[in-house]
């Protein structure tokens, strides 16, 4: 209980944060940006969301590209759900922090309203900056080079079409990144191994 | 709402996006008995998903829309750079020093300009 209510519920909290000072900083509305914190809880694909929105990308093409980043939870839950029954848990913690979401996410909505610009910088910085680090401590080479591929593509395919550019470098690059890495794995091509 | 899709669309997209997440974490919670969490359809997955956020995360840093855009390329890169030094400096890797380090010297930036 301890651990969990001191540096992972702050960093979390940060970023909602950042989220609503982002959504400030784009003229988004303040209960939208709320509930999609809460309900949503999952920074990755909130911000894919309002980016994608904001680029003018289509409704199902949003959708899919959130879904897509909401896959890590497929198997985030199955690593950790066989360890939750041999704990104690408390249940009240884990609404608690969801529901801190949405006041976090307003607070920084109307922090960005009226601190001077410095502040709304750093707070809009705050994000990206997260995933930037937690990038650096990613282990299996499949995923380091999906992210060394992802992070070229994305800038490039966002010049050639904002839209689409989201969907189609994260497949580009995590499937060549995937191939590469089942290749130096020794696997053959084709279905299952 | 100031976009260029209508407010409906953002609210449908805001919906679909959270039935999205919960199926993810509700199909999670259902395979937990039965699934292989190596198996490749997994690991391509993950790799696209680290490949798209990687993309929306240095498309964010290095071609800002907003506010972020005021400051220099240089300035951004050096921050950046600052902050997964600082989180590099210790064997245990802390990321919450590196993340306000990062913030602080933004905000410095923004003061000082």
């Amino acid at each position: 209980m301890r651990d969990a209510m001191g540096t992972p519920v702050l960093i979390l909290l940060a970023g909602m944060v950042g989220f609503g000072a982002m959504g400030h900083s784009h003229g988004l509305d303040a209960l939208w940006l709320g509930l999609c914190s809460v309900f949503m809880f999952a920074l990755p694909g909130q911000i894919v969301l309002v980016e994608m929105l904001l680029a003018g990308a289509a409704w199902w093409s949003i959708a899919f590209a959130v879904v897509l980043t909401s896959t890590r939870f497929v198997t985030m839950v199955l690593t950790l759900f066989p360890q939750l029954h041999r704990r104690s848990r408390n249940r009240g913690l884990y609404l608690w922090v969801q529901l801190l979401a949405m006041p976090g996410t307003l607070l920084g909505y109307s922090i960005a309203g009226w601190v001077p610009t410095a502040l709304n910088l750093g707070l809009v910085f705050i994000n990206p900056l997260f995933f930037l680090l937690t990038f650096v401590d990613v282990r299996p080479l499949s995923n380091r080079m999906a992210i060394v591929f992802g992070g070229c593509l994305g800038p490039l395919f966002y010049l050639l079409d904002p839209d689409t550019s989201l969907l189609l470098s994260g497949l580009c690059a995590g499937t060549l990144a995937y191939g590469l890495d089942r290749y130096q794995r020794g696997l053959p091509w084709g279905p299952k191994a | 709402m100031s976009l260029s899709l209508s407010p409906n669309a953002a609210w449908l997209a805001l919906l679909v996006a959270c039935i999205g997440t919960y199926a993810c974490r509700a199909i999670g919670v259902q395979l937990s008995d039965k699934l292989n969490q190596a198996s490749e359809a997994f690991r391509w997955l993950s790799a696209v998903t680290y490949a798209m956020v990687a993309a929306l995360t240095v498309r964010m840093l290095l071609l800002p829309q907003g506010l972020l855009a005021s400051v220099p390329l240089g300035i951004r890169c050096l921050i950046c750079a600052v902050s997964i030094g600082t989180m590099l400096a210790k064997p245990t890797r802390p990321l919450a020093p590196a993340l306000l380090m990062g913030s602080l010297l933004m905000v410095g930036y923004g003061l000082l300009r």
